[in-house]
């Protein structure tokens, strides 16, 4: 039986850039970072209080809605666009659509002051409190999320850090490969919280100046927040409601390290594997890829480590290769989906995203990272984007401009 | 591609390996009920701390792990062995680790959220080893570096489904060839916080809620066989019903070639609240004759765990009894979903 090709036919992108997808990609276009000093949180106790924060929220929902709530709800509506009002007089068609999130902490900043709060004072819990809590309940974005766009297929969410969205991405195909589904709104979010800045400053995986992805100056990455969705259909499904694919979803694959929980295997060996699964996955030959969207944090090991992955995968010239984390900063549960979207975006508008704050030392010598600004391309239809993880996680996803 | 499960490993509060297997079929005593958070008490199984094991001989970083990660790589270890397979193995290094939480780690955070910004304390107590256990993918993580499988990695952290899902995803992998064998299955260390929250919503988990893991080897049954491996069963099909009711039950067993009367066991996983009224409710619906079972019960509601448990625990006693199947193990998963599983022993 032949497996059915799937699409993408939305994006809803909110970013430090703002909280549509245009905001987001003028700023891939202009070349503008959106990091700057903490707002959100007294950060004085970090040596580089800076980060990527969504400094006006979507509007809340529902009161009590925390910051990442309102981010993947408003994602999620610009990702379905038109599609809940032709779920609403169709039962069936809601039966067979799905929603699967990826998020590394979830909603933990309400948490976070929970667990402190008792810890410190004991005794009661607030109203608030326990709306936290079922806040934090797992699948709980995900049941929101679904509520909002009218989908009453499968719920999931994947938890695996900075492969998160990605991994939802490859479960959404998956869903729809296996026929429970015709469409899937898939991706990942994640929120500014102390909780995780402090995780990564004491792994050391924190820069103390820049984030400068693929420079040999660079010494880790800054944190960011996103919300990004795509909305993934069966080609037949699309064309069944006149949706416009954006993109295909040619394939995609995911592997494990095995050798370390923090830090990624140096010979990037997990990262490899993740993408010839993906290239076997899609039947794609790798001197055809046209642009690597890379993970790109600019932590001295994993950029390092892709590099080694690529050259092995890639045979000759290597294509172009850039990050967006300088720009949108880390965003961990949502990094994946972000790559994702921009992937697309760049494609449609052929246009090479650019990786900021570097170029004086590239980590490979002639290899084009695309340092400093967007450039135009030409024939740019093919992307490979991979992502790393904590705990030792990679993926890999490929997309090819839809031509029909 | 006949999916076979080589082998599966359980860790519950009562004890684990093989050992356990019987009690847990039996009819173990409810635990001891635990005072909770928000003035609510309920019994939990709870398995508590684990300083030292003697997998911790396998892997010179035991010493490192959350519990969390604890619980999953004993588990994982006894399903290895069940499955013949010495673990680490370099000859076994495509094999993967996929597994489904409900409460992830949320213990790990509690503690570690004492040192996030904390204006007294700074970053000076905030531990690199215990921000390791801050994330859900902590257990998959540590059980890949430890067992040495390189293949396939996932976690899944949908709630009540996340270990069935873990499975989905094990045997879809496995069918797409990316992989000969994947550890797929649940783990779950409780905090009081949600479980009272749990309580206090309606969601009581049934029969008890427990601590634990639970992990099943499967494998491509040709792989299986061509290492001279005898399986525990055989996964003949598993699926997602979202907006289930009885004749959709019907249609998808029907789809698998199976008549619904053919059907010898049914299991239900434990559920929370009313959910496995309605379970049982659904499989008559749908035609299934057998009498359901609550086989899983004596390890309790593992939370993600109850379907990967019931699933263990059905073929645990189809091996004792000597009965070939076919049996159908269905469970609850977010909202109207649930999980339906067949297998044969």
């Amino acid at each position: 039986m032949s497996r059915p090709r799937v699409v993408v036919t939305g994006l809803g992108l909110v970013t430090a850039a703002g909280s549509d997808t245009g905001a987001t990609w003028s700023a891939v276009a202009d070349a503008r970072t959106c990091i700057g000093p903490i707002r959100t949180f007294d950060a004085r106790v970090f040596q580089n209080p800076t980060g990527a924060e969504l400094l006006e929220l979507p509007a809340a929902e529902r009161e009590g809605d925390d910051r990442t709530l309102r981010m993947v709800l408003a994602a999620g509506r610009e990702a379905a666009g038109e599609l809940p009002g032709r779920l609403a007089d169709d039962p069936d068609a809601r039966r067979r659509t799905a929603v699967v999130l990826g998020t590394s902490q979830g909603s933990i900043l309400g948490m976070a002051g929970v667990h402190r709060r008792l810890r410190r004072d004991g005794g009661e819990l607030t109203g608030d409190d326990r709306d936290a809590i079922r806040a934090y309940r797992p699948g709980y974005a995900a049941g929101r999320l679904a509520e909002a766009v009218g989908a009453e297929g499968p719920r999931t969410t994947l938890g695996m850090v900075c492969v998160s969205s990605a991994m939802a991405l490859l479960q959404g195909v998956e869903l729809l490969r296996d026929g429970v589904a015709d469409r899937v709104v898939a991706g990942g979010f994640e929120g500014f919280s102390p909780f995780i800045f402090t995780g990564f400053y004491c792994i050391g995986a924190a820069s103390r100046t820049l984030c400068r992805p693929f420079d040999r100056r660079r010494d880790g990455t800054i944190l960011g927040e996103a919300a990004a969705l795509l909305l993934l259909e069966t080609e037949d499904a699309a064309r069944e409601r006149g949706a416009a694919p954006l993109a295909i979803l040619e394939g995609g694959g995911f592997a494990a390290d095995g050798v370390h929980m923090t830090a990624p295997d140096r010979e990037g060996r997990g990262m490899e594997r993740a993408i010839r699964q993906a290239l076997a996955d899609g039947r794609v030959d790798p001197a055809d890829i046209d642009y690597v969207n890379a993970h790109g944090t600019g932590t001295p090991y994993n950029d390092a480590m892709e590099c080694r992955a690529l050259e092995r995968v890639i045979p000759g010239t290597m294509p172009p290769i850039s990050s967006l984390k300088a720009t949108f900063g880390h965003t961990l549960g949502a990094a994946g989906a972000v790559d994702a979207g921009v992937s697309i975006l760049a494609m449609q508008h052929q246009l090479l995203p650019p990786t900021l704050n570097g170029g004086e030392e590239p980590e490979v010598d002639d290899w084009d990272f695309v340092f400093g600004a967007a450039r135009p391309a030409q024939g740019l239809d093919r992307v490979l984007s991979t992502n790393a993880a904590m705990a030792g996680n990679n993926t890999a996803l490929l997309f090819r401009r839809y031509e029909g | 591609m006949e999916i076979a499960i080589s082998g599966y490993g359980v860790l519950s509060h009562l004890g684990e390996g093989p050992e356990v297997l019987p009690l847990l079929l039996g009819d173990p005593p409810v635990p001891a009920e635990e005072p909770l958070d928000d003035g609510i008490s309920a019994p939990v199984g709870r398995i508590g701390l684990i300083r030292n094991h003697p997998f911790g001989r396998r892997y010179e970083r035991f010493g490192q792990m959350d519990t969390f990660s604890r619980y999953a790589f004993i588990a994982a270890g006894h399903a290895l062995d069940a499955a013949g397979i010495g673990a680490p193995d370099p000859s076994f290094e495509d094999g993967g680790v996929i597994y489904g939480t409900a409460f992830g780690c949320q213990e790990a955070n509690a503690q570690f959220d004492q040192f996030s910004l904390d204006p007294t304390v700074g970053l000076r107590g905030a531990s690199p080893l215990a921000f390791k256990g801050t994330v859900d993918n902590a257990p998959a993580g540590w059980s890949a570096v430890g067992y040495a499988m390189r293949g396939v990695n996932a976690t899944f952290v949908s709630g009540l489904g996340a270990g069935a899902e873990a499975l989905l995803c094990a045997r879809a992998a496995i069918r797409a060839g990316r992989t000969q064998r994947v550890i797929g299955g649940a783990v779950e260390r409780l905090i009081p916080l949600q479980l009272a929250a749990l309580v206090r919503d309606g969601l009581a988990p049934e029969p008890f809620a427990a601590e634990g893991a639970v992990m099943l080897v499967l494998e491509d049954g040709e792989a299986a066989a061509a290492r001279g491996h005898r399986p525990a069963g055989r996964l003949c099909a598993a699926g997602r019903l979202p907006g289930c009711d009885g004749p959709l039950l019907k249609e998808w067993i029907a789809r698998r070639g199976y008549a619904c009367e053919a059907i010898e066991r049914v299991s239900l996983a434990p559920g929370l609240g009313p959910d496995r009224g309605e379970l049982a409710d659904l499989v008559r619906a749908g035609g299934v004759t057998a009498a359901p079972r609550l086989e899983a019960d004596g390890a309790g509601m593992m939370m993600a765990g109850g379907l990967p448990l019931a699933l263990a625990m059905t073929l645990e006693r189809m091996r004792n009894e000597g009965d070939a199947g076919p049996a159908l193990v269905v469970a609850r998963g977010e909202g109207r979903e649930i999980f339906a599983f067949l297998v044969e022993s």
